[in-house]
């Protein structure tokens, strides 16, 4: 039996009081230049719109949905009541064990950093799953971008010509709109679903380049005409993803057959499919990248599960990291992986894990992350988070300072109203920054 | 036959989970594998089932075990991959022997030879070891498995060997060439989701002749929290067709985990599904198609083994704890966070079988 946390001691390091005195002191200094603006959206400070635009900072985001159990992955305890089947193995960092089903990882773990000190608060997918993608913060009567929405606004599309935000998945593709939030649906994703790219991303051989030009005029002016009518956001919208289709018929070999070697060193799996795709797509020059993994969630026969899911997963992880890194990229992508939450220590009746929000881990490398930081802890048997707990919030912070970001003092402005990019109670997790 | 109707009697359960529970051959003990690296045994002369000294010093899990046709001998496999050999009657039962790494990691499954000189082992490492039980020396490795060999069997008559995996393949050894001679199709038991390999043999039997080998588990519909239809599969020992599937439930009743023949001839199978549901069900086992049990318990959770006392009536069938299931911190009064244990529902007929 294990004691539990007081909830009120949750986060020390948030001073909420220092908090907001440095935000009214910001609001104070900089009200004139809060005004709604062209830049990135109109949603951003100018200066820092500026400043953003020159740095070609890029986000590698793993979503693995459902929720990875921290116990068979990247916070093991074997030989506990909780602890599982499996062995923890050794990694390149003297003292550090990973579960015995992540052998290639155990083998980056220099090149990572991991915190197995996250505690959050949602232990249902439908509230999980979107706080954690935007960052928690204060109900401020505005729904949040998700991460991906959050970089693709902050620092824009860069040079690639390619949306700012792509979202390479299982399932359908098309435009997800839903994760932009108030940064209106221009901010959304393009959704590659199957590894297939948007149908009709091809001209049709029997159109002319001339009839093509005649056609886009009439669709400039049928939307011309839409637009007078309507709120801005929605033609930028409307504009955007034609123009990213038009971005994506440029690069059509984005989608070409992947070289055979590389299948087989991501595995040829649904993950390592998607994979290989978002390493492609940040090698062009995707702002932020999602790729996402599905059926992680192991109510039932949870170790059976994890014993094929975690060695797919380690696979095409390894692999991408390894990539990023002989190819230099690293230095400006940040790679993130990660879950709403983690497994509940606790074995159920048909020998799964629950939702276990309390206390499991994040696993990150790449640009502005201290490679070989392990850091947080949990009790010997993983129910509790026994180093100072980080939310979410923390993680935001950290990650907008890893890209230059100044999470503590840039702002969005919503129809001119000021709204923290991170959640003000929270702060950047120093051990984990270079 | 068709008025069987059995009563909980018991319920012994220890501070861990607990794997497989089993009867000694006198009928004193009751013993089962712990989900913390011990044996668990419990004495049955009492009014009350009484726990006596766990033994066995094992790692992680201890899901695979079984008890020697004649003698007081128990080996025991644990996940990390240690066998070792125990006279499960001492009070404080020292190993006999011991492999440390029989096999690479989860040791899924052990059986003995019919006459016990020999026994079979197999486990995540995907190969099928034979060992000598009086010292644990390696006599034949067995290897044409593609995943998890999560079941070995004995046949009763020849020692013939059969193995079942987690793609749901099942191979009958040939011993003079160390290789697969026959193989039987359980792939139904199997599903490929997104990235998860799914369901597989999770237990085998034969009928008492010997001429029907029967395959358990799931038809699965789906990964992650796994659903899916609990099937009996039933093959002919002499040709390897399929003689008859049996559907056992409903989609939540999921797993078919165990399976095994009453001395009195009808078929015992036992169901876990999601959330906490678990079945036990009595068979005609001449009258498979036959749309009702004999004997249907539905009011259990998650069952997940069966055995028949030497007596041929009380029945122990190892189970969990209604309600453990759910997301977020349990705790007690105390704030100390709550695990799970695994009541053995001891089971007899109202009246003795005869």
């Amino acid at each position: 039996m294990t004691q539990s946390p007081n909830n009120s001691e949750r986060h020390p390091l948030c001073n909420t009081a220092e908090h907001v005195f440095t935000r009214r002191q910001l609001l104070g200094g900089s009200a004139t230049g809060l005004i709604g603006l062209g830049g990135l959206g109109g949603l951003v400070n100018p200066l820092f719109a500026k400043e953003m635009k020159s740095k070609e900072k890029q986000v590698l985001f793993i979503w693995i949905d459902g929720g990875m159990s921290q116990l068979e992955s990247w916070d093991p305890k074997p030989n506990t009541q909780f602890g599982g089947p499996f062995r923890s193995i050794p990694t390149t960092i003297p003292g550090i064990h990973v579960s015995e089903l992540m052998p290639k990882t155990s083998q980056i773990m220099h090149k990572l950093a991991v915190d197995r000190g996250v505690s959050t608060f949602d232990n249902s997918h439908s509230a999980g799953v979107p706080r954690i993608n935007r960052g928690d913060p204060k109900d401020r009567g505005v729904i949040y971008p998700y991460f991906g929405s959050a970089v693709a606004n902050l620092m824009g599309p860069g040079n690639s010509g390619l949306p700012p935000y792509v979202w390479v998945k299982p399932g359908s593709g098309g435009f997800k709109y839903q994760d932009a939030g108030f940064l209106g649906p221009k901010f959304g994703a393009l959704a590659i679903g199957e590894g297939e790219p948007p149908p009709n991303i091809l001209l049709p051989e029997t159109l002319s380049s001339t009839n093509n030009a005649d056609r886009n005029s009439l669709r400039e002016f049928a939307n011309q005409q839409y637009s007078q009518k309507r709120p801005p956001k929605f033609s930028e919208a409307q504009n955007f993803v034609y123009d990213t289709a038009q971005a994506l018929m440029q690069k059509r070999s984005l989608f070409d057959n992947p070289d055979p070697k590389d299948v087989a060193r991501y595995g040829d799996t649904p993950l390592g499919r998607d994979m290989l795709i978002g390493r492609k797509m940040i090698e062009a020059g995707v702002r932020f990248v999602k790729v996402n993994s599905y059926g992680w969630d192991t109510h039932g026969d949870n170790f059976n599960a994890h014993a094929s899911l975690m060695p797919r997963f380690d696979q095409a992880f390894t692999a991408v990291v390894e990539d990023l890194d002989e190819r230099g990229m690293l230095d400006h992508v940040l790679v993130i992986a990660m879950s709403e939450f983690g497994r509940t220590p606790r074995i159920n009746g048909h020998i799964g894990r629950d939702h276990w929000p309390e206390a499991w881990s994040i696993a990150m490398t790449g640009t502005g992350i201290k490679q070989g930081a392990i850091i947080g802890s949990t009790n010997d048997d993983g129910t509790w988070v026994t180093s100072e707990p980080h939310d979410i919030g923390h993680f935001f912070h950290t990650w907008f300072n890893a890209l230059g970001i100044d999470s503590e003092h840039t702002e969005y402005i919503n129809d001119g109203q000021p709204l923290p990019i991170a959640d003000e109670e929270c702060s950047p997790i120093r051990e984990l920054l270079s | 036959m068709n008025n069987i109707q059995y009563k909980a009697v018991a319920a012994p359960s220890t501070d861990r989970q607990l794997f497989n529970a089993k009867f000694s051959h006198d009928g004193k003990l009751l013993i089962a594998g712990s989900y913390q690296g011990d044996l668990r045994r419990f004495e049955l002369t009492e009014a009350e089932p009484t726990e006596l000294t766990p033994f066995g010093n094992h790692h992680g899990w201890v899901q695979a075990f079984a008890l020697h046709p004649t003698e007081n001998l128990l080996i025991s496999g644990d996940s990390w991959g240690k066998l070792q050999a125990h006279d499960y009657t001492q009070e404080n039962p020292m190993p006999l022997w011991s492999l440390e790494d029989a096999h690479d990691g989860w040791i899924r499954s052990v059986a003995f030879s019919n006459t016990g000189e020999w026994f079979a082992t197999c486990g995540m490492d995907q190969i099928v070891r034979i060992f000598q039980t009086k010292n644990g020396k390696l006599r034949h490795e067995l290897k044409g498995h593609n995943a998890d060999v999560y079941h070995v069997l004995i046949h009763p008559h020849d020692d013939s060997i059969v193995s079942a995996d987690a793609l749901g393949n099942v191979i009958h050894w040939d011993m003079k060439k160390n290789r697969p001679k026959r193989q039987f199709d359980a792939s139904e038991t199997f599903l490929a989701h997104r990235l998860q390999d799914v369901g597989g043999v999770q237990c085998m039997t034969w009928s008492p002749d010997g001429t029907t080998l029967l395959a358990g588990g799931t038809r699965p519909k789906n990964g992650a929290t796994v659903q899916g239809i609990p099937i009996l599969i039933g093959f002919s020992w002499e040709t390897t067709e399929r003689v008859f599937l049996k559907e056992l439930g409903a989609t939540s009743d999921c797993y078919c985990e165990d399976v095994a023949y009453h001395p009195r001839g009808f078929l015992m199978a036992v169901t876990s599904g999601t959330p906490g549901t678990g079945k036990i069900q009595f068979l005609d086992s001449q009258n498979l198609d036959t749309a009702e049990p004999l004997f249907l318990l539905s009011n259990l959770s998650n069952c997940h083994s069966l055995d028949v006392h030497p007596d041929g009536d009380m029945i122990a069938v190892t189970t969990t704890v209604r309600g453990s299931n759910g997301n977020g911190r349990k705790v007690d009064a105390d704030g100390n966070y709550i695990g799970n244990t695994s009541p053995i529902q001891l089971l007899t007929p109202d009246s003795p079988m005869k």
